[in-house]
């Protein structure tokens, strides 16, 4: 190691996480903005799978992006090109990408584009489609391939020209302070996105007009967003994934710079080993149930949202948001002693991000590898829960532990790796 | 806090292990805090390679 | 039946809307409860269950409460989803339990000025988070055993080095200026000083002085094996020092069994030295004489004797024959009624008052085996199966893994306490109840409990010691008055009541 120890290494990481300044400055599709973008190629989220260990939520999302991208024309031909090795499956992570829930980028997909304003390094997240049936959530229904169009047809290019606007007469759009705000309005930025998303669309707005406002559809359009109480969750997402890109390699350390599910697995990255991947069976969610639902339904947890626990926020900035703690029929005092665990399995605090009822204590952020072997404590997570059947969508939502296997693992490598 | 002070100024208690010791401190007014202990997740041997790596003063 | 009903223009959390789902569904006859906030997409899902939603002059300020409801009377279940939405029944009643944190230096920042860990981990664990203690610059105070003996003298050295104390392992009892930690009785405060190497042979001394109505500023605690060579004494000689520096304390007493020879001289120094008396209680020694300001005993209750007969300045052998004197008396009161059986079993959660107990008894009836014998040779083969006379400390390893001590939980005990009744070879039976912190909070119900219900024709003869002062938390009164409402015959120390049950026996022989 040229720093001498493991804990230098990781304040040397932490800061470098703290620097990164995470802007929108465009939109694109993602055939042709995302880096090693193949030809029927799909995205997902989590770590590295395979069709066959697929389940259900991402089984239903492939199935919809298959129709959506018209490489087949019902959903029973749609899952047998899947089943045949048409496509190419890749983790977001592997693109520099990040997808909630199953987390599925297809071709035509339009995609976010944030960068980091110090490194210049790039990431990318597809458009939130709402609450309910949605892809995300592998529901592939007419109605969800119809919004997916009218994504691509309205939504996005009105969207784009919005924010080609605001950027040249503003510059990139900076997330880093709407996170900041928003948690001292509500938000923790993962399941509770309200406050954030209200900001960025207030942001937006006047570009939009500016740019837009001869359009007819710039109504629907705006009306879509304000809707949407999650629909900042993809960019915040990317936001993450960018800052925590831009970490990079850091000898010794032993910082977490990714965690993400697949609804079968559960995978970390750290600084210290580069992008390895280190997996184990995803937890199965014990979540507060939507009408209808019981146990039995739920699918192991999913989704790249993970990242913004990594980051710095949503299960780690609780104490922020004590509506969401009732998920589990808690108290605010459990939403603060869960953030209050948190605190001892990171590296350090977060400048930019403050809880106001921690009397502006910055969030737990970066999570120790060594913290969580020594400690026993894995970190939560506030997360939605997928229904385990394609098609069915979200069944609840709450609070999350992660599997200890992958830590365990991960530690092992980490010993291998600097006893050298 | 030497051992001096200690008998100086009273138990000032950090417990780890059985709740019920540190019930009967609260009991008796003595400060005290309880720690939700947990066993590391890997072997020993393992966490003390991962301690010296930290920079942790091993003897 | 499935019914939709409104209420208009209250705004609910989506959560608690579905946390009163959830309630519902507990109730018998309700198949499913949806409550929403009446948005489109809302009234879409509801439809979806199988509700029938009439939107007409809806609006999202609205509520839609949508019950499955089997049978009669479903307007009681909306009423009920009312009064949920009125008065949360999820909601906690009691204080939000304050955060504990999950690890030392957590701790650390709750109660910065902390300066004792108190571990009672498993041993496997508890010396590495006794370092970091000590590393933190706490002391420590160690209940855990299993903890080696290598652990041990590192610990110690560490702390000697940094001007700290490890009272452990296996310290079970400790007073701090009159704070008691771990198992420990209350006392009054006073102006003794005592050292031990044993818990309940610390809390027998601190009970028998607080009879005699004198109290303890320090007791403290530091392990059995403190005073073998390996080990030096470290934790011995630091408590002497600084009870010998303590101007409030007057009299020192040092307890616990006979140490290595080289420790054992470097410990009378060490008192000679305090410029203080000193009462040495090495139980099992060699009686010794008395020397200027050292005086030595062989028992505890002895110990306590001589402590207060120097706090009073007067005759210490007096005292003695005074105690001899009265020892003699309970031997002379075992009735000569008829005894059923041939033998003694004591049954004790206290190592040390089962050690003493056993050391008194066998001048009176002998062999004595058991389960932490006075020999090697003594030990039984089963400890669940005594023969003989026997001694079983149910406090010992083999009875605590995955179970309480029998100090907290009674139960074990108070099995084969009903067991060993329902021996016809046995006819006496003795026993120790512990009162104070750490201790069941009703420790003789359980025993009383199965004395009523032993099946013999004549039951044994019931010996028993309270090892309890009038202050601590189970009231002493109550805890005699309820053995002896079974028969039991209470003693005023361990020692009375091991020379009460052993003449018993030692009668009969004769």
């Amino acid at each position: 190691m040229t720093l001498n120890n493991t804990e230098q290494a990781n304040s040397v990481a932490l800061e470098k996480l703290l620097g990164a300044e995470p802007q929108i400055v465009d939109l694109g599709l993602a055939k042709d903005v995302i880096p090693g973008f193949g030809e029927k190629m799909i995205l997902h989220a989590g770590p590295p799978i395979t069709w066959e260990r697929m389940s259900g939520p991402i089984i239903g999302a492939v199935t919809g992006a298959i129709l959506y991208e018209g490489w087949a024309d019902t959903p029973e031909k749609a899952k047998a090109f899947a089943a045949e090795g048409n496509i190419s499956f890749d983790p977001c992570h592997h693109h520099d990408a990040v997808g909630p829930m199953a987390g599925i980028v297809s071709p035509n997909l339009p995609v976010w584009i944030i960068e980091e304003k110090n490194s210049g390094k790039k990431s990318y997240a597809t458009l939130n489609e709402g609450l309910g049936k949605v892809l995300r959530m592998g529901a592939f229904s007419d109605e969800v391939i119809e919004r997916l169009h009218w994504m691509r047809e309205v939504l996005y290019p009105v969207l784009k020209s919005g924010i080609r606007r605001y950027v040249s007469d503003t510059g990139g759009l900076s997330l880093k302070s709407l996170i900041s705000q928003s948690l001292h309005m509500g938000d923790e930025l993962h399941n509770r996105n309200r406050a954030a998303t209200s900001l960025l669309i207030r942001s937006l707005v006047p570009s939009l007009i500016d740019a837009e406002s001869d359009n007819p559809d710039l109504s629907r359009v705006v009306r879509f967003m304000a809707g949407n109480d999650h629909f900042f969750l993809n960019p915040g997402m990317a936001a993450a994934k960018v800052s925590l890109d831009s970490v990079g390699y850091v000898e010794g350390s032993s910082m977490l710079t990714v965690m993400a599910r697949n609804g079968t697995d559960f995978g970390i990255q750290v600084a210290g080993l580069k992008k390895r991947w280190f997996t184990c069976q995803a937890a199965l969610p014990d979540v507060l149930l939507f009408p209808g639902f019981t146990r039995e339904d739920v699918n192991r947890d999913i989704g790249d949202s993970a990242i913004m626990e990594t980051y710095g926020v949503g299960g780690f900035a609780l104490a922020a948001a004590p509506a969401i703690v009732q998920f589990v029929g808690g108290t605010p005092q459990d939403a603060l002693n869960y953030t209050k665990e948190m605190y001892e399995i990171c590296v350090g605090e977060n400048k930019h991000f403050t809880i106001p009822s921690l009397n502006f204590r910055g969030t737990p952020t970066g999570i120790d590898l060594i913290k969580v072997v020594e400690t026993g404590i894995t970190p939560i997570l506030d997360t939605g829960a997928a229904h385990r059947e394609a098609g069915k969508g979200q069944v609840g939502a709450g609070i999350v532990r992660m599997p200890s296997e992958a830590f365990v693992k991960a530690a092992e490598a980490f010993v291998e790796e600097y006893s050298k | 806090m030497s051992f001096k002070e200690l008998l100086e100024d009273g138990p000032k208690v950090v417990n780890l292990g059985m709740d019920r010791f540190y019930l009967d401190l609260l009991d008796q007014e003595v400060p005290a805090v309880k720690v939700n202990w947990r066993p590391p997740l890997v072997k020993t041997s393992l966490m003390e390679k991962l301690k010296r790596l930290r920079g942790d003063d091993v003897e | 039946m499935k019914r939709i009903e409104v209420v208009k223009g209250e705004y609910y959390d989506s959560v608690t809307l579905m946390l009163v789902a959830k309630e519902l569904k507990k109730i018998e006859g309700v198949g499913d409860a949806a409550l929403n906030m009446a948005t489109e997409a809302n009234i879409s899902i509801m439809r979806a269950a199988g509700f029938e939603v009439e939107n007409d002059f809806l609006s999202p300020d609205d509520l839609l409460i949508g019950i499955d409801f089997k049978g009669e009377g479903i307007e009681k279940l909306f009423e009920a989803a009312r009064s949920y939405l009125a008065r949360p029944p999820w909601r906690k009643e009691e204080r939000d339990a304050e955060y504990s944190p999950v690890t030392l230096s957590g701790a650390l920042t709750v109660l910065p000025k902390s300066n004792l860990a108190l571990i009672s981990l498993p041993g496997r664990y508890a010396a590495a988070e006794a370092m970091k203690a000590l590393k933190r610059g706490l002391n420590v105070m160690l209940y855990s055993d299993n903890v080696s003996i290598e652990e041990e003298i590192e610990l110690k050295q560490f702390a000697e080095k940094n001007d700290l104390i490890v009272m452990g392992p296996d310290c079970g009892t400790a007073v701090i200026n009159g704070k008691g930690l771990g198992f420990s009785n209350v006392c009054p405060t006073g102006s003794i000083g005592i050292v031990g190497a044993s818990g309940t042979g610390l809390q027998e001394v601190i009970v028998q002085l607080s009879r005699r109505k004198l109290g303890v500023k320090h007791a403290i605690g530091t392990g059995g094996r403190d005073v073998r060579s390996s080990v030096g004494g470290i934790s011995f000689l630091r408590a002497i020092k600084e009870l010998s520096e303590d101007s409030e304390i007057s009299i020192i007493a040092a307890v616990g069994k006979p140490p290595a020879p080289e420790v054992r001289k470097k410990i009378l120094e060490s008192l000679k030295e305090s410029g203080k008396q000193s009462v040495i209680c090495f139980m099992g020694d060699a009686s010794r004489k008395d020397e200027e300001s050292l005086f030595y005993t062989t028992q505890l209750e002895e110990c306590a004797v001589v402590v207060a007969a120097l706090n009073e300045g007067g005759d210490v052998t007096l005292a003695r024959e005074k105690l001899r004197a009265e020892y003699a008396k309970v031997s002379g009161k075992s009735s000569t009624g008829e005894l059923s059986g041939r033998y003694l079993r004591g049954l004790f959660t206290g190592g040390t008052l089962c050690y003493e107990a056993q050391y008194i008894a066998q001048s009176y009836i002998n062999p004595i085996y058991g389960n932490a014998p006075l020999r090697k040779d003594l030990k039984l083969e089963n400890s669940l199966k005594p023969v003989g006379h026997s001694f079983i400390d149910y406090g010992e390893d083999e009875f605590t893994q995955g179970r309480l001590h029998p100090m907290m939980d009674p139960s074990f005990r108070a099995e084969q306490l009903k067991k060993q009744s329902e021996d016809s070879s046995v006819a006496v039976i003795l026993f120790d109840v512990v009162l104070g912190y750490g201790s069941a909070e009703n420790p003789s119900s359980d025993l009383v409990e199965a004395i009523r219900s032993v099946k013999r024709e004549i039951k044994p003869v019931y010996v028993a010691y309270v090892c309890g002062t009038d202050r601590d938390p189970q009231d002493i009164e109550k805890q005699r008055s309820l053995l002896e409402s079974v028969g039991v015959i209470v003693c005023e120390s361990n020692a009375r009541a091991a020379i009460l049950a052993a003449n018993f026996l030692s009668r009969k022989e004769r």
